[in-house]
């Protein structure tokens, strides 16, 4: 009968302490990857360009087509340590339309990092169909500059942070790519995976097709030959 | 108690823990500084997100996001070096979420989010790498 009684007893206090085991872990696994600070965060307040008094200024519109497509760089500042220009564009419909990629070239360097600055809020129903973001190249500065090519590869708006990948597949699909990927969604995370691709098409070119079906992409080049 | 009752008992009590823990990480929207900490995604903020500003560096495409309806901001770095790498995205001084494996190229992470009136004071930092980055970022940054 004691037995019996202690027995109980022990049964109880293991179901409580399996309970608060599967708490614990539920909350570690919710929490996984991702942390917390307890800092009290500055203020960062500096400006997205800082000017450079002894910067060349450009504040004749420049333009380059690449088909339809006009881009416009209105004003453009160069200075040893960096490169910043306005780029605008008419979009064909409201959204978070920027440079996606671009490349500086001076003599024989080539720059592809850059930074962009968007509008408060481009994809406003009643945002202008004439688009600008501010936009930065960072130099080395170790070279006068005498000319160099600016050339924007292609604009697009952003990806959503969980795409329709029903959607992408089947952009992809009438567009004719042989190409299938199964998607990957989990909280702070979203991923792909190309499952089927022609032969001959690398795996990059693939990943970038499937990135490209995200989202709305145009393509250039629009190309600027800038001698200041 | 008899014996019989407890393992019925037990399964009850964890299902329950579950679907609780499951329904507030999982919850539908969220307003003002009840999104702090909260995935944009599963608020349904992410609905509304725009990038504020964007950088390239080193093979990673880091972004400061935002909601225009919840008026939240989070960072996001995408793996764009080519080659599968650890990926972290850092909302300054707030959160980060850092990939457990490396990613594959094109593949992003996003930090929590954060309330907040303005883009002021908000940054968001990242990077891509060969090693884990578990921790806050703190270079490079945007804006």
């Amino acid at each position: 009968m004691e037995t019996k009684k202690v027995n109980k007893i022990s049964t109880s206090i293991l179901v409580v302490v399996c309970l608060v085991v599967i708490l614990v872990i539920g909350i570690s696994i919710n929490r996984l990857a991702t942390a917390e600070s307890d800092l009290t965060p500055p203020v960062i307040d500096q400006p997205f360009i800082e000017e450079d008094e002894d910067a060349i200024k450009i504040t004749q519109t420049m333009s380059a087509f690449a088909g339809d497509q006009k881009v416009d760089i209105p004003w453009m500042s160069i200075s040893p340590s960096q490169i910043a220009f306005q780029l605008c564009l008419d979009t064909p419909f409201p959204s978070d339309w920027g440079p996606k990629n671009l490349t500086l070239q001076i003599g024989g360097k080539v720059y592809t990092d850059f930074s962009t600055l968007y509008d408060e809020n481009p994809k406003a129903p009643d945002a202008p169909p004439y688009q600008c973001t501010l936009n930065k190249i960072p130099l080395f500065g170790d070279e006068p500059i005498s000319e160099f090519t600016l050339t924007i590869e292609q604009i697009s708006d952003s990806i959503p942070e969980q795409p329709d990948c029903d959607a992408a597949q089947e952009k992809l699909d009438q567009a004719g790519y042989a190409i299938k990927f199964t998607c990957d969604h989990q909280e702070f995370f979203f991923g792909y995976e190309v499952v089927e691709k022609p032969a001959e098409m690398s795996d990059l070119e693939a990943q970038q097709i499937v990135d490209d079906s995200f989202h709305h992409v145009i393509r250039g080049p629009w190309v600027f030959e800038i001698k200041p | 108690m008899k014996s019989k009752y407890v393992l019925p008992l037990f399964i009850a009590a964890a299902l329950f823990l579950l679907t609780i823990q499951f329904s507030l990480v999982y919850a539908a929207t969220c307003s003002g500084t009840a999104c702090n900490g909260l995935s944009p995604n599963s608020t349904g903020c992410d609905q509304s997100a725009v990038p504020v500003s964007a950088t390239t560096s080193n093979g990673a495409y880091i972004e400061l996001r935002k909601s225009t309806e919840c008026s939240t901001y989070w960072a996001r770095t995408k793996n764009v070096s080519g080659s599968s790498k650890y990926t972290n995205a850092t909302l300054k001084y707030y959160y980060y979420t850092a990939s457990p494996a490396p990613i594959a190229n094109g593949l992003a992470v996003y930090s929590p989010q954060r309330y907040s009136t303005s883009s002021s004071g908000m940054a968001a930092c990242g990077m891509v790498s060969s090693s884990p980055v578990g921790a806050m970022v703190y270079s490079p940054c945007v804006p």
